[in-house]
C-alpha cells in the first residue's frame, strides 16, 4: 500500500509546483473562484481521503422507548441462543446514518461549492450533501434520506430527513422509522488531521429523546480505497443461523451450487 | 471496433429508466469548451445505447488466445441457461471495470483536489482516479482496480491495473486476468458527446492489445440514483436492466 | 455518547470488543464461542477469498483416523490485507494448523484466531484478540 509520509507528500507537492504550467493540465482543479475553503488548510475544507478512526459496531445505552426496548431485548435473546442478527447492513442495504455510525476503513470526501459528497469504502455507499439547500416538500423515503448542509462557524451541520426506516442503526439492530431525523456536525481539527463527527439521532417512534454518537475520521495516508462487496459471495453459513430482523432481509438465492452438506460447496439453497 | 446495437424487449420495470436515458440523448447536448476539457467532463453522462452491452461484436471479435476463446465459448453457451454462473452481477456482485461503463445506467464525473471520481447509477458503485501522477501500489486486486489519470491535450487518459480476475469484461463473458492493463481515453467531442476508448492489454487471454469505443450523452443532474440491487432482485427484477438474449 | 458507569468485567469486554475488526462488523457472530480456543491440523482443500467473509476448508484426521473436513471463517479481503494477508497467502495443499473459536453448535466450523504454516510463520485472523463473548 502506498504509505506517504508527510515528508514524501510535501516533496511531491513541491516537485509538482516547480514543474510549473507544463503540469497544470495533469493536476488541474476545476475553476471555482467563488468557493470558500478550497485550500486544504482551510477549516471549511473537508475534501480528501480519511480513515475511520475506530470501528464501532454499536451505539451504547440508547434511550429506547418501552416498545423498542422490548424488541431489542428480543434480538439479544436470539443472539444469546447462537443466532446471527440479520440486519439491513448484513443484507447489503444499509442506511446513510448506519455508515456514519459504523464506518470502517476509508472515506473519500469530494467538496465543491454546491455539494459535499461522501464515498464510503465500507459499507459501500455515496452520500450527497447539498450545501445551502432546503429539503423538498415531497420526499420519497429512501435509505439515504435527503441531506442538506450549512456551515456554523467551522462546523458543517448536515440535516437529513426522508429516511425509509428500512434499516437499523447498529449491529444490535437498533430500530429506525420514517420519522428519523439526523443532525450531524463535522468539524476539522486545527491541525487538519482529524474530523470530529457527532451524529445526533432523533426518532420519536423508537427513542424517548435525541441521542448522539461520537465518531472521528483521521487523515489517510492512502490515495486509493479498497473494496468491500457485501453481495459478492453470499453463503449458506451466513443465513442458515440468522435471525431476520425483517423478512425483507431474507436472501434471494441467485447463486447456488453443491449438494449435500459439504460446506465448501454450498453457496445457498434455492427456495423450494 | 463498433458497439453492438441495443436489444429489445426489456422488462417493464426498467423501461422508464431506459426511456429517460434515450430521451435525454434526443433532447440535445451541451456544447463543450475545448479550452477547458476537465470542466466539460464534470457532469452526468448516460450511455448512447442503453443496454448491457458487449465490447466487441460478432463481425469484429476480439483477438482471443485459444484459452480465451474456449472460455468465451463456455460462457456464451452458459448464457442460454436461466442462471449463468459466470455473471456475478446476477446476484448483485460488482461488475468491475470496464463493464460498469457499458451498463445501461447514468454516471456522474466529479473532481476533487488530485482526483476524479466516477459515481455510478448501479448499486452504489463508484471509482476514484488518482490524478496526482503517482503510480498506484496495491496489495489487493479489486473489481474497479487502481486508476491513475493524466491529461494528454484534450483527452483524459486513465491507466488501471490491479483488477481482480473474477469479473468479466462485458455481458458476453469476455475474460480477463488480474494482469490486465486497461487504458481509457476520454474526450468530450465538439457535439457534446463523451467518447471513451477502452484498450485491453492482457496477454493471458488476448494475442495483442485491442480497443473498443463507447459514447455517452449529457444527462440531467440528479438522475444518478441510489440503486439497491438486492431490493430489485427480491422483487423479481433483473439485476442489470435491459438484459435480453445474446446480442 | 451517553456514559454510564460500567462494571469492570463489562468494561474489559467492551475494551476487547471495541478493538474487534470484521468478525464483529457484519453481524453479532453469536454463532461462535469466543471463550474457547481449539486447534485443528490439516491440509488446505480450498481457499475462498471473497466478501463478505472468506473461508478456508481443510482436510483433517479425526480421532478414528477418518478424514474430516473443517471450515474456518476468515475476514473480508479488505480486512485481511490490513492484517498482512494476500490472496495467495494460503494455497491448496498447504499443511496448516488453524487456531479458532469454534462454532457453538458443534459443527466442524469456527472463526480463525491464528493460522500457523508448516515453516512456523503465522497470520492472524479477525478473532485473534476476542476472548469474551458479548454480554459476558
Amino acid at each position: 500500500m502506498i504509505r506517504l509520509g508527510k515528508a514524501a507528500a510535501g516533496a511531491s507537492a513541491l516537485w509538482l509546483a516547480l514543474q510549473g504550467p507544463a503540469l497544470a493540465q495533469a493536476f488541474s482543479l476545476p475553476p471555482t473562484p467563488e468557493a470558500p475553503g478550497r485550500a486544504p488548510s482551510e477549516p471549511r475544507y473537508l475534501g480528501g481521503m480519511w480513515d475511520s478512526e475506530r470501528f464501532f459496531f454499536q451505539i451504547e445505552n440508547p434511550p429506547l422507548s418501552p416498545d423498542a426496548k422490548a424488541k431489542v431485548d428480543g434480538y439479544r435473546a436470539a443472539m444469546k441462543s447462537g443466532k446471527i442478527l440479520s440486519t439491513a447492513w448484513t443484507s447489503c442495504r444499509p442506511g446513510a446514518v448506519s455508515a456514519m455510525v459504523m464506518a470502517m476503513n476509508s472515506i473519500m470526501v469530494l467538496q465543491s461549492p454546491k455539494e459535499i459528497t461522501l464515498l464510503f469504502e465500507e459499507p459501500r455507499l455515496v452520500r450527497h450533501i447539498r450545501i445551502g439547500g432546503t429539503h423538498p416538500r415531497r420526499l420519497a423515503p429512501s435509505y439515504l434520506g435527503d441531506s442538506i448542509g450549512h456551515w456554523e462557524g467551522d462546523t458543517l451541520v448536515v440535516d437529513t430527513i426522508g429516511y425509509n426506516g428500512d434499516f437499523e442503526l447498529d449491529a444490535f439492530a437498533l430500530p429506525t422509522s420514517r420519522k428519523l431525523h439526523t443532525i450531524e456536525r463535522l468539524t476539522k481539527s486545527a491541525d487538519g488531521k482529524r474530523v470530529d463527527v457527532q451524529v445526533t439521532i432523533i426518532d420519536p417512534e423508537h427513542y424517548s429523546r435525541p441521542f448522539t454518537a461520537s465518531r472521528g475520521w483521521k487523515v489517510s495516508g492512502q490515495r486509493h480505497q479498497l473494496e468491500y462487496d457485501c453481495m459478492e459471495n453470499p453463503r449458506e453459513e451466513e443465513f442458515s443461523k440468522a435471525y431476520f430482523i425483517k423478512d425483507r432481509y431474507r436472501p434471494t438465492c441467485m447463486r447456488y451450487e453443491g449438494e449435500g452438506t459439504a460446506m465448501s460447496r454450498i453457496v445457498c439453497r434455492k427456495p423450494e | 471496433m463498433t458497439m453492438a446495437k441495443a436489444i429489445a424487449p426489456r422488462p417493464l420495470a426498467t423501461g422508464a429508466l431506459l426511456l429517460v436515458l434515450a430521451a435525454a440523448g434526443a433532447a440535445g447536448v451541451a456544447h463543450a469548451r475545448p479550452q477547458d476539457p476537465e470542466a466539460a467532463l464534470l457532469r452526468v453522462w448516460a450511455p448512447d445505447n442503453p443496454s448491457d452491452r458487449r465490447l466487441a461484436s460478432a463481425d469484429q471479435p476480439p483477438p482471443l488466445t485459444a484459452e480465451g476463446a474456449k472460455l468465451l465459448a463456455q460462457r456464451l453457451a452458459e448464457r442460454k441457461a436461466p442462471d449463468p454462473q459466470f455473471d456475478r452481477t446476477r446476484w448483485c456482485a460488482g461488475p468491475g471495470m470496464p463493464r460498469i461503463m457499458l451498463m445501461p445506467y447514468p454516471f456522474e464525473i466529479k473532481a476533487e483536489r488530485g482526483y476524479l471520481a466516477f459515481l455510478f447509477g448501479w448499486y452504489r458503485w463508484y471509482r476514484l482516479v488518482d490524478m496526482s501522477g503517482q503510480e498506484p501500489q496495491f496489495e489487493l486486486p479489486t473489481t474497479m482496480g487502481y486508476s491513475a489519470g493524466r491529461w494528454e491535450g484534450g483527452a483524459l487518459v486513465i491507466k488501471t491495473t490491479g483488477l481482480e480476475d473474477e469479473t468479466v469484461l462485458d455481458a458476453s463473458g469476455l475474460p480477463h486476468s488480474d494482469q490486465m492493463t486497461l487504458t481509457e481515453r476520454l474526450r468530450v467531442l465538439p457535439d457534446g458527446h463523451l467518447e471513451e476508448r477502452f484498450t485491453i492489454d492482457d496477454p493471458a487471454f488476448y494475442t495483442r492489445p485491442w480497443t473498443a469505443v463507447a459514447t455517452y450523452h449529457p444527462a440531467p443532474a440528479g438522475i444518478v440514483r441510489d440503486d439497491i440491487c438486492p431490493d430489485r432482485i427480491a422483487r423479481g427484477e433483473p439485476a442489470v436492466a435491459g438484459r435480453g438474449g445474446p446480442q | 455518547m451517553i456514559h454510564r458507569p460500567l462494571a469492570p468485567a463489562v468494561v474489559a469486554a467492551v475494551g476487547l470488543l471495541a478493538a474487534a475488526p470484521a468478525g464483529w462488523a457484519h453481524h453479532s457472530t453469536a454463532e461462535f464461542d469466543y471463550g474457547k480456543t481449539i486447534d485443528v491440523e490439516g491440509v488446505v482443500k480450498e481457499v475462498q477469498w471473497t466478501n463478505p467473509h472468506s473461508y478456508l476448508q481443510i482436510l483433517s484426521k479425526g480421532p478414528d483416523g477418518a478424514t474430516i473436513q473443517w471450515g474456518v471463517e476468515i475476514g473480508a479481503p479488505a480486512i485481511n490485507v490490513r492484517l498482512g494477508w494476500r490472496k495467495d497467502s494460503v494455497k491448496v495443499g498447504d499443511k496448516v494448523t488453524l487456531t479458532m473459536a469454534p462454532a457453538r453448535d458443534g459443527r466442524n466450523f469456527g472463526t480463525l484466531r491464528v493460522i500457523t504454516f508448516e515453516d512456523g510463520h503465522k497470520l492472524s485472523g479477525v478473532a485473534a484478540n476476542i476472548k469474551l463473548n458479548a454480554g459476558q
